[in-house]
């Protein structure tokens, strides 16, 4: 099953990143290539598995528990839905195929500085000869750092909406990398008059067939964060019965028991929301989905700092160390519930769809 | 896990729809949706028509006259039910009572009981809790002593929904004092109107009368009105409280509340609810219907069986979260009528003891505070608690 077998892959993961390697991309990208887990969601005309959905939150679920350090969201599930729409013909078969198998990893750049989570881009691409010069910023790019390139959202002029995928050893680009506070690695990137090839714009698109995309990266998010959040559950509730205070063990006092069963209800219930999303997925119309997505959202980062704040405190002092990875669920949803919109951007969108 | 409503449950919803929108009394589902308790007698056409047509007891096997419905459409069921204002009835008899003896009683019992209760012609009301009994349940010290082919039951019940109208009451009774508290409790049909039995109603600060004190001295009552075998009442208390396990989603109720929030935020918008208020009521709505979205989906893994041994931890967290969200609802409705919920409403008809009052006022107060005992019957939330810690943690 492939969860039982992700979960063994990923068992080592934070012993690994203790050690400093397991960063994005390199050897943990070509092992997630070989396991297929890249191809899951690339369709079988392009080499891919044609998975669906539901794998694939099983896989960001087991990662969120491992506390992986792979942009799998980014770079596979995004990255992948994107070109899958907008690349085509030759192209879009190349490029599918380098990034199924692990040899290219793309970043897609969505946002701007200065813009929250609107994806209506500023960056402007006009024709230059035979291709096309990009100017502006976008931010916040996960997995940019170590990235082969970007997928670029800019304005053609007259509101179309072009994908670019622009290659991060171009000269004219000026890439900040950095860490998140989960220690995931980002970018932001400054675009000064960037000369692009003709093959450089893989296609034109709208903000509406972005945002279905950006939905299933969405409902993988929660997947990964419901995965980590539940493991915090867990290990919450180990370290109390192998604490010893007042002469035994931390997991006999109620109040404590009591608290480990709200962040487990907690827990379960935005389980019980993904299912809901899945279902509508499935079968639901765009709006519907979208509605399930932001409810599903909403859910899940409405009680994720809850819960995993709750994890560090009931620890005491060994919570609040880099060394225990308890913290680290913390960090890692606290990045996670302002990747593709926060609670409020989505509450007000679950509220625009339900009229 | 792929669960949704097949084309089959939704033409059976369908057919609910229709059913309720056709037979349900008007003025029934207006007492109903403002929330106090109907009376037996109010109730009873209503329960009469659901026997006619073969679903007056959505959740008995189909041989002792229950509906015979798959737990997808005992849900749907429930959820229609709460959409329309359809008052629950009989409560005590088809789900507790009546489950007991489908399960356990002899067929002579069921034979005496079944078929009236579905009738609406009997009613039950359920002796559990004590004085010193409470969420300690087994502790409790009412006695059965066995007489010839009679049992003398002597001692006191409290909190006894329904007991001021109903016919009979399923009592757990001690009747072995030498084993562990568990192991010496029996559950025996008592009549409500046999020598002994006094009934004293108990005011609640919901203003409805709901809930009794029943003081039980030396009432005989035959042998064979002891369900099962004898020293087997705690497994029948058990199976009885689990019966109905997402019973205590209240989903109906929540649905409900939540279908007519956004038209009671119009109507005080146009008595003057300002609109930054409001805006923030319709964003706790929208909360509200998403943990309401989740809450359905925790009762559909349960009925689908997903969660294998960990059910009952699962049941009492919805029941935990069932009853928080209703009193959210019932806050929520609070709020947006602002100062109008102060007048205290006649209990018996909703009728507003101040004039130009809204409607939807009344049962406001009632039912928001009648959602507190959600927290408390059936297992407190604390109950609750550490049956999940001891299911899942310990």
């Amino acid at each position: 099953m492939l969860r039982d077998s992700a979960r063994r892959y990923l068992a080592d993961d934070f012993a690994t990143r203790r050690r400093g390697d397991g960063a994005a991309g390199g050897a943990g990208w070509r092992g997630y290539a070989d396991l297929g887990w890249l191809a899951l969601l690339a369709p079988e005309d392009a080499g891919g598995l044609g998975g669906d959905i539901e794998d694939v939150l099983i896989l960001a679920g087991e990662m969120g528990r491992a506390l992986s350090l792979q942009p799998y969201i980014a770079s596979a599930v995004l990255a992948t839905g994107l070109v899958d729409l907008v690349a085509a013909g030759q192209q879009r078969l190349d490029l599918l195929g380098a990034m199924a198998s692990g040899d290219r990893r793309f970043a897609p750049a969505l946002y701007e500085p200065g813009r929250r989570y609107r994806l209506e881009p500023e960056v402007r691409a006009v024709t230059s000869g035979a291709g096309y010069r990009l100017s502006g910023a976008k931010s916040l790019i996960a997995g940019g750092a170590g990235a082969d390139g970007l997928l670029v959202t800019a304005l053609l002029g007259d509101g179309v909406v072009g994908l670019f995928l622009a290659a991060m050893e171009n000269a004219a680009i000026f890439p900040t990398r950095y860490a998140t506070i989960d220690d995931g690695d980002a970018a932001d990137v400054r675009f000064e008059q960037v000369e692009l090839g003709p093959d450089a714009l893989l296609g034109i698109t709208t903000i509406d067939a972005i945002e279905d995309v950006l939905d299933e990266a969405r409902l993988a998010l929660c997947a990964d964060t419901l995965g980590a959040l539940e493991r915090a559950v867990e290990i919450t509730a180990d370290y109390l019965k192998t604490r010893t205070q007042f002469g035994q063990p931390l997991a006999n006092f109620q109040a404590l028991q009591h608290s480990v069963v709200e962040m487990y209800i907690d827990a379960d219930s935005i389980r019980s929301s993904l299912y809901n999303a899945i279902a509508v997925f499935d079968r639901g119309a765009r709006e519907d989905r979208r509605r399930a997505v932001s409810s599903c959202w909403v859910k899940t980062f409405d009680a994720a700092k809850g819960i995993a704040g709750m994890a560090v405190h009931l620890h005491g002092g060994i919570g609040m160390t880099t060394e225990y990875p308890v913290g680290h669920y913390l960090r890692r949803v606290m990045v996670s519930e302002r990747s593709f919109g926060d609670v409020e951007h989505h509450l007000a969108r679950y509220m625009e769809l339900a009229g | 896990m792929k669960l949704a409503f097949s084309a089959e449950d939704e033409a059976f919803r369908a057919e609910v729809r229709s059913f309720l929108a056709a037979g349900l009394p008007p003025g029934l589902a207006r007492r109903e949706a403002a929330g106090f308790h109907n009376k037996r007698d109010t109730v009873h056409p209503w329960q009469q028509k659901l026997y006619a047509r073969g679903w007056a007891a959505p959740n008995w096997p189909a041989e002792f006259g229950g509906a015979g419905w798959s737990p997808i459409q005992r849900y749907i069921f429930e959820l229609e039910c709460g959409l329309a204002n359809a008052p629950e009835y009989s409560l005590i008899a088809m789900s507790m009572a009546g489950p007991v003896l489908c399960r356990f009683g002899s067929p002579e019992l069921q034979h005496e009981f079944l078929e009236p209760m579905l009738k609406g012609d009997c009613w039950f009301c359920q002796g559990f809790s004590e004085p010193q009994a409470g969420s300690d349940l087994a502790s409790l010290r009412t006695r059965a002593v066995r007489d010839g082919d009679e049992y003398v039951i002597t001692g006191q019940k409290i909190w006894t929904t329904d007991a001021h109208m109903a016919d009979y009451m399923i009592c757990l009774a001690r009747t072995d004092a030498e084993v562990k508290p568990q192991a010496g409790l029996s559950m025996i049909i008592m009549p409500m109107d046999a020598l002994g039995v006094t009934v004293r109603p108990i005011d609640t600060i919901d203003g409805d009368a709901h809930v009794n004190e029943v003081f039980i001295e030396d009432v005989r009552v035959p042998a064979h009105y002891l369900i099962g075998e004898p020293n087997s009442g705690w497994t029948q208390a058990k199976y009885l409280l689990g019966h109905e396990r997402t019973h205590n989603a209240y989903l109906g109720m929540l649905r409900r509340y939540l279908a007519r929030i956004p038209a009671l935020i119009d109507d005080e918008l146009c008595r003057g609810l300002p609109a930054a208020e409001a805006g923030e009521y319709r964003r706790r709505h929208a909360r509200l219907a998403i943990d309401a979205d989740a809450l359905e989906w925790s009762v559909l893994r349960v009925l689908a069986g997903e969660e294998g041994p960990a059910l009952g931890a699962a049941a009492s967290a919805i029941s935990i979260r069932g009853a928080a969200y209703l009193l959210r609802a019932a806050d929520l409705e609070m709020a947006i009528l602002g100062p109008q919920v102060v007048p205290r409403f006649g209990p018996d008809d909703g009728a507003p003891l101040v004039a130009g009052a809204p409607p939807a006022a009344a049962g406001r107060t009632t039912q928001y505070l009648y959602w507190w005992a959600a927290t408390i019957f059936g297992g407190s939330d604390e109950i609750q608690r550490n049956i999940i810690w001891s299911t899942l943690f310990r």
